[in-house]
């Protein structure tokens, strides 16, 4: 009897720790902040800016974009990498367009939670003008990745009505969203910027969104939609505010030691993506390069000019053997800060915008100006019989300024119509690869990611890519 | 030697049978024993009408309190019961006949209950010891390979005790679980990881295949249920002591594919403009290659591994108290350098009852420690995977140094013109290995708190804790670049603890009872708990001293300034390479149940089971966290009719039915995963400049709930002649309320999201059939097969769209993984370049992903099985399986490199570049140079039939005949020889046909080796 009054004792205590064991059953993962708690105070704000800023990684999708234009060749250790993309092989599947997509994306939803989340935070005294400066660079920074989305995915950037891509200023989680217009991205690009320009602090600097980036931002815009007299008007005023670099600091730019004519760069350190990557095996005992400089710029180079020495990695090339290292990004490891408006593009910038509109001395003279600065003597000017060769010209000089820095295949694409010529290559850089682009090529124009289009009913691919 | 050793055991024996005979004083003896006068110990003696009850001694003697005029009942299992009156004599002796039927297997059919084989109304399948026994495999799952219709198993790596896939009856989910729930000796145990258990401690396996079985998981059971019974000692069994041992080797299988010579290799290069052996420098010439060197590299990269194994076992028990209890080492190699498996093992399972068999009690635990070392990066693309250099290296390679010596250094840089000697480098120099402590525990008892009233408990824990270390050595190729290539130190080490706990508490009441004699029903109220809990933190460290390496890293506020001259030293050249990353988590996963079953059975000719449970899940919203699941199932046992108890011919026939569903809350898969999916949630990380930053982590599907399975089980088990067994089953299995990841908009952030999107149905056939050919006392001649055909369909899916998934896709109609390509057509003779077949099967040159159709094949085989035969005259016995798998499809990654002409230079390449496009009007099936690289692309080309047939173990053994045992201290011996994966036919080129049925696309992974063993069992 004694034995059977325990047994029950047991069960029952077995039965009334099941029962408390119910409690158990609502379990909130470990670890995490929910929706309530992740934006209380200004200091939640400004770690979700801190996040914004590190999902701001276009600027080195655009430069993997040099990979398919004549700056690059197959380098000396290639075991294939890149080598589907420098053919041309570009396909809804391309990792180099998808990951355009995709950071752009992830940047702007970033920002959209952190703008909603200025709802539900509970400020302090005297924080409002940091609240208004953390704003500020939300929308600079979302008028940024909708511009790099646009300049990329747009089939036009002159036609208004022509397919953009979404425009976004909410947080999209399952909605389907359809492509907004060219017209449409750029009304709401326009409204982030001025949004931006009210709220943004002047002290910010050039790592972080300034006045200057969104003035830049908008003459890079105006640019690529043809609105020249406005883009060589912003141009000019950033050129009164910044020196161009002398040779020395132009060398410590690079370096990322000197910021005379950095306008706004994005701060790279050991934790982040190293830019040399994208050519470099990240090795030791190297550099070992799968990618190199192309023969086609390397001839262009003229040793005098500084960017003979940036742009080329003479210790460890050999010419003669064909060997051309990439060197303007060769801090240890590879790790570079990414210069996204420098106040040389904006230089060309004027120059071009004057050539467009038939001032081809002014053209000439702003470009006398930059390569006066490069050379460090005072340079022949070029003169110029028409546009076209202006452009041209101006073209050439953004290939040498801006090398490496992801313009070179937006340039061709954006001029292409008036140049009339797309990508060719020196037949030494595809000896069995690829050698041209053609002018009228679909693949001017990057498709939708194939991620996109299987999660997005309403998503609409770019002309070529199929369906 | 036999007395030796069981003197030495004597204290053991002092504890073990610490119950001898006391001599009642109204008392009746005698002895039982079976139809050729053997002893029968165990055998159970009972007082009817009384809880009064013993059981016999090993040499079959009873001893029972009983006056004149009770009833003694005499059951042994298998055998007829037999009741005798108790008159005036003392001594009752009882003769036992086994049953009509064949022995009576108990199968175990859930929550600890056992069944009478005969009373089974579920499709189970019953694996013995002898079915497992002496099989070199580190993982036991491996053995069951081909032996259980139905269930698919498929190694999913070579390292000895890798994990496998295992399916029952077909994939039921397409992220969430398709395993089997694993229950040990009632704890449901981790089911991924098997490697720590020693496989000859099991006793018997049941699989639970059909709904009814695995109702009575129904939180669990929706993908089959295998339910692992450890080995005990009988009560009153005399003690036995087993010692064996086994050693060997395993070697990897023949690759199934040719690559290029050194001849053939600079041919090819100088063919195709990529000369790199002629463009080797001065350095590589004289130290690694040359035109008269021809390596084979996979003779060099793969290696013969040893394999030993010790066990000693021990059981005995007394009247109260059993215990079987062993001890056990094992090591098994891999077939390439740094892969083993190491492990150490004991288990004692103890059982006690009451003198009046109310009260039971057992306990059963096993500690087990191992430790494996790794390869480094099998199936990646890093050039240190061995098995992709031992396809891929250059033949004109020089493995040895001039002093014969294998080079494991080659110019101490990476790169692919080095590739062997980077790979020889990381797997001589740097190590990974995972330590292992896994404890599995049990208490069960139960009492009899009136008659025909069983109050029952179980604790039980599954405890796995592991600590990875992993070493990439300063003086290593790898090395040299981390953590950094400007630091001064180098290398680093990583370091995790991983502790997983399993808790599982369980009570019930059960009432069973007999009514008229024909009428025996049974039921049962349960209540049961389960919860996990995963922890685990870890970090990596940087900078390790080679004179030290393994426990040591530089203190993580080392400062450096790379180039600056000192002096110059300033915070903007400052580097910090030390700075260890760290890590940890924890997740906790719990489930809570109550459930009823009923068993009713009439007269042994028919019977019906139910059951009922409502379980709750941890991981869902509060409004979908419970889930209903039932079954039904009915037997007729028509051998045990009338008109068919008499038949010579038909000694069993049975037929059976079943509906039963059960469910799945494992949303992606594993017992850990997917417990965020269900909240909207923020993370802490890395922001701008190393900044803190919060980051949405996580997108709430709230309506997430229960995937349900449904399952109609028809079958039949049938035994002629004495001489022939078999069954067979028919089944209809749908899965509802499916769950996906299913794409989403990226402008989320979020790709995918999970949902319950669709339903999917597998539905099959599966028998077995055992004949024995001979049977004489000294020759023996059986044959055994089962084979299984299931097929997979998708029934239905969100909208009905198809959802892709790369290199496969998802339809309506169409089993999963069904392969989604662009149809490759050959090469155009005229330009080398590649001819597709567009959407509606014209050719065309443009590749385009919107000519992808639905090819009809699939990663699930339809058809698996196997068969063997047993052979054995005197002592002497032959046994052999065959296993096979049919109608299975896979990308051949490995095999697509070896053409790709893009990497003439870098790599070695097939022989059927020889045949490689040149010239307009070429008739080949190997596109030119220009045609670029096409093995990425998403086509047929390189999509396999990895079907095969494998002769996956066969012995010879020896046994020593009671002659011969008479003049040693031995009560049994046996000695064999062994092989499993001798043979392999397959039209798959690669090292291995045999994958995970989820794998899409092999690359470089490890395949199973082959394995040969002598052993020897002794038994005392």
């Amino acid at each position: 009897m004694k034995s059977f009054i325990k047994t029950i004792g047991v069960f029952t205590g077995a039965i009334l720790l099941m029962i408390s064991c119910d409690d158990q059953l609502d379990q909130a993962p470990i670890g995490f902040l929910s929706d309530e708690n992740t934006f209380e105070t200004l200091e939640n704000l400004q770690q979700g800016l801190n996040g914004a800023y590190a999902r701001a990684t276009m600027q080195e999708h655009n430069i993997r974009f040099d990979i398919i234009t004549d700056e690059v060749k197959i380098g000396a250790e290639s075991g294939g990498q890149s080598v589907d993309f420098y053919n041309f092989n570009l396909n809804s599947q391309s990792r180099e367009a998808d990951s355009l997509w995709r950071a752009s994306y992830a940047l702007i939803n970033q920002v959209n939670r952190v703008l909603d989340g200025v709802e539900t935070v509970e400020l302090q005294d005297g924080q409002e003008a940091a609240l208004r400066n953390i704003r500020g660079q939300l929308f600079g920074l979302r008028a940024y990745a909708h511009w790099e989305l646009l300049q990329w995915f747009a089939t036009s950037y002159t036609d208004g009505a022509a397919l953009a891509v979404p425009y976004v200023d909410f947080v999209v989680t399952i909605e389907e969203l359809p492509r907004n217009t060219v017209s449409e991205v750029l009304a709401g690009i326009e409204n982030d910027l001025s949004m931006a320009r009210d709220l943004v602090a002047a002290s910010n600097g050039v790592e972080f969104v300034n006045p200057d980036m969104l003035t830049a931002l908008e003459a890079r815009i105006k640019l690529y939609t043809g609105e020249y007299a406005q883009a060589g008007a912003l141009a000019g005023s950033l050129i009164q505010k910044y020196p161009l670099a002398d040779r020395d600091a132009y060398t410590a730019m690079f370096g990322d030691t000197d910021n005379t004519e950095v306008i706004f760069k994005l701060r790279r350190t050991a934790a982040d993506f190293a830019i040399g990557e994208i050519w470099y095996f990240n090795v030791g005992g190297g550099p070992f390069p799968f990618l190199e400089m192309s023969n086609g710029l390397f001839d262009r180079l003229d040793p005098d000019d500084v960017r003979y020495d940036v742009n080329f990695w003479a210790e460890v090339s050999a010419p003669a053997d064909n060997s051309h290292l990439i060197g303007k990004y060769r801090n240890p490891g590879f790790v570079n800060d990414l210069k996204v408006f420098r106040v040389s593009e904006m230089y060309l910038i004027q120059a071009e915008a004057a050539a467009r509109q038939g001032n081809l001395t002014d053209a000439a003279q702003t470009l006398k100006q930059l390569r006066d600065a490069r050379f460090g003597s005072d340079t022949t000017p070029e003169s110029f019989s028409s546009p076209e060769e202006a452009v041209v010209a101006i073209l050439d000089e953004r290939r040498i300024e801006l090398a490496f820095e992801g313009h070179r295949y937006l340039d061709i694409r954006r001029t292409r119509e008036l140049t009339g010529t797309g990508i060719n290559r020196d037949p030494r850089d595809c000896q069995v690869q690829n050698c041209e682009l053609p002018v009228s090529d679909y693949r001017f124009n990057p498709p939708v990611p194939l991620a996109e289009l299987v999660g997005n009913d309403n998503m609409e691919q770019n002309p070529g890519y199929g369906s | 030697m036999r007395t030796n050793l069981q003197l030495m055991l004597a204290p053991v024996m002092l504890v073990l049978c610490m119950n001898s005979l006391f001599a009642q004083e109204n008392f009746v003896t005698g002895s039982v024993v079976d139809q050729d006068n053997v002893p029968l110990p165990g055998a159970s003696v009972v007082v009817v009408g009384t809880t009064r009850g013993a059981q016999t001694n090993f040499d079959g003697i009873y001893n029972i309190q009983a006056e004149r005029g009770e009833t003694l009942r005499f059951s042994y299992l298998g055998m007829s019961a037999v009741e005798v009156l108790v008159g005036d004599a003392n001594t009752i002796d009882v003769q036992l006949v086994e049953s009509a039927e064949m022995l009576e297997e108990i199968v175990l059919v859930g929550y600890g209950s056992g069944q009478v084989k005969n009373r089974v109304a579920s499709a189970i399948t019953t694996l013995s010891s002898e079915a497992l026994d002496a099989r070199p495999n580190a993982s036991f799952v491996q053995t069951l390979q081909g032996q259980i219709p139905g269930v698919q198993i498929a190694a999913v790596s070579g390292q000895p005790g890798a994990n496998s896939t295992i399916l029952v009856r077909g994939l039921t989910s397409l992220s969430g679980n398709i395993e089997p729930l694993f229950i040990m000796d009632g704890v449901p145990i981790d089911e991924t990881n098997f490697r720590s258990l020693n496989p000859n401690d099991i006793e018997s396996i049941n699989v639970l295949k059909d709904g009814s079985a695995s109702a009575l998981y129904g939180n669990r059971g929706a993908a089959g249920v295998i339910v692992i019974k450890t080995k005990s000692a009988s009560y009153n069994s005399k003690l036995d002591i087993r010692y064996r041992t086994q050693t060997g080797f395993t070697t990897p299988q023949d690759p199934n594919f040719e690559m290029m010579n050194t001849q053939e290799i600079i041919a090819l290069e100088r063919q195709t403009g990529n000369p790199l052996f002629d463009a080797m420098n001065s350095d590589q010439r004289a130290f690694l290659v040359g035109e008269g060197i021809n390596t084979n590299w996979a003779d060099i990269i793969t290696l013969t591994g040893q394999s030993v194994m010790h066990e000693i076992a021990l059981s005995a028990g007394g009247q109260n108290v059993s215990n079987y209890s062993s001890l056990s080492y094992f090591e098994q190699g891999g077939t390439v350098r740094g892969s083993n498996l190491q492990r150490f093992t004991f288990r004692s399972n103890f059982s006690v009852k009451s003198n009046d068999d109310r009260f039971d009690l057992t306990a059963n635990f096993t500690g087990n420690f191992s430790k494996s070392n790794f390869t480094q990066g099998p199936g990646t693309g890093n050039i240190y995977n061995p098995w992709l250099v031992a396809q891929l290296a250059k033949p004109y390679l020089d493995p040895y140094n001039p002093d014969g010596s294998l080079n494991t250094v080659g110019l101490n840089r990476d790169g692919f013109d080095v590739m062997p000697y980077v790979s020889l480098n990381s797997t001589k120099l740097n190590s990974r290995n995972d330590e292992e402590i896994k404890l599995v525990g049990s208490l069960n008892g139960g009492y009899e708190i009136m008659p025909n009233l069983r109050l029952a408990g179980r604790f039980g824990l599954d405890y796995n804790q592991r600590n990875d270390l992993d070493i990439i050595s300063p003086l290593s190729i790898r090395g040299q670049e981390i953590p950094n290539v400007g630091s001064e130190l180098k290398g680093q080490q990583f370091e995790q603890l991983e502790r997983d706990v399993q808790f599982n508490t369980n009570a019930s009441l059960t009432y069973s009872n007999t009514f008229s004699e024909k009428h025996q029903v049974k039921v049962a109220g349960f209540v049961e708990f389960n919860k996990g809990i995963l922890d685990n933190f870890g970090f990596t460290g940087f900078g390790i001293d080679p004179r030290i390496e393994g426990y040591n890293f530089a203190p993580g506020g080392l400062r450096e300034f790379p180039g600056v001259a000192p002096g110059d030293e300033s915070l903007d050249n400052l580097q910090q390479y030390y700075i260890p990353e760290i890590f940890s988590g924890r997740t906790e996963v719990s489930l809570f149940s109550y459930f009823g079953i009923l068993n009713y059975d009439y007269d042994g000719v028919y019977g019906l089971d139910a059951s009922i449970r409502q379980d709750a899940s941890s991981r869902f919203s509060d409004t979908n966290k419970w889930g209903t699941f039932w079954s039904v199932a009915g037997r007729w046992n028509i051998s045990r009719e009338k008109f068919l108890a008499d038949s010579q011919v038909v000694d069993l026939l049975k037929l059976r039915a079943s509906y039963g569903t059960s469910g799945n809350d494992r949303i992606t898969g594993t017992r850990y995963g997917g417990t965020t999916l269900t909240s909207n949630l923020y993370s802490v990380g890395n922001g701008y400049n190393n900044t803190q930053a919060v980051y949405a982590s996580s997108l709430a599907n709230p309506d997430l709930k229960w995937e349900t399975t449904k399952q109609l089980n028809v079958g039949l088990d049938f035994g002629l002649l004495g001489r022939v067994r078999g069954t067979l089953d028919f089944y209809d299995k749908r899965t509802s309320d499916l769950f996906y990841a299913t794409p989403n908009t990226l402008l989320s952030t979020f790709p995918i999201i999970s949902r319950n999107i669709g339903s999917m149905k597998n539905t099959g056939v599966e028998a077995s059939l055992d004949v024995t050919f001979v049977d004489t006392p000294d020759f023996n001649w059986s044959v055994n097969a089962n084979a299984a055909f299931n097929k997979n369909e998708i029934t239905e899916l969100l909208d009905g769209e198809l959802i892709e998934g790369g290199q496969v896709a998802l339809q309506e109609g169409r089993p999963f993984n069904s392969f989604y390509l662009v149809r490759w057509a050959g090469v155009n003779p005229a330009s080398g370049q590649p001819v597709y077949l567009d959407a509606e099967g014209n050719p065309t040159l443009d590749y385009n992903t919107s000519n992808r159709v639905f090819l009809d094949k699939s990663t699930l085989p339809e058809i698996t099985g196997g068969f063997g035969t047993s052979i054995s005259y005197k002592g002497l016995s032959l046994d052999a399986l065959f296993t096979f798998v049919g109608d299975v499809y896979r990308q051949n990654d490995s095999y697509g490199i070896t053409e790709d002409p893009t990497l003439i230079g870098a790599l070695n390449t097939s022989v059927a570049l020889k045949d490689i496009w040149q010239e307009p009007g070429d008739i080949t099936a190997i596109p030119g140079v220009s045609a670029g690289s096409t093995r990425n692309l998403l086509t047929d080309r390189y999509l396999e039939n990895a079907s095969y047939l494998r002769l996956r173990n066969i012995i010879l053994s020896y046994r020593l005949q009671q002659a011969t045992l008479d003049r040693v201290p031995f009560s049994s011996a046996r000695i064999y020889l062994q092989a499993e994966n001798l043979v392999t036919w397959s039209k798959w080129r690669g090292f291995d046909p045999e994958a995970s049925v989820l794998l899409i696309e092999e690359f470089f992974t490890y395949p199973t080796p082959r394995i040969l063993t002598i052993g020897l069992d002794i038994s005392f």
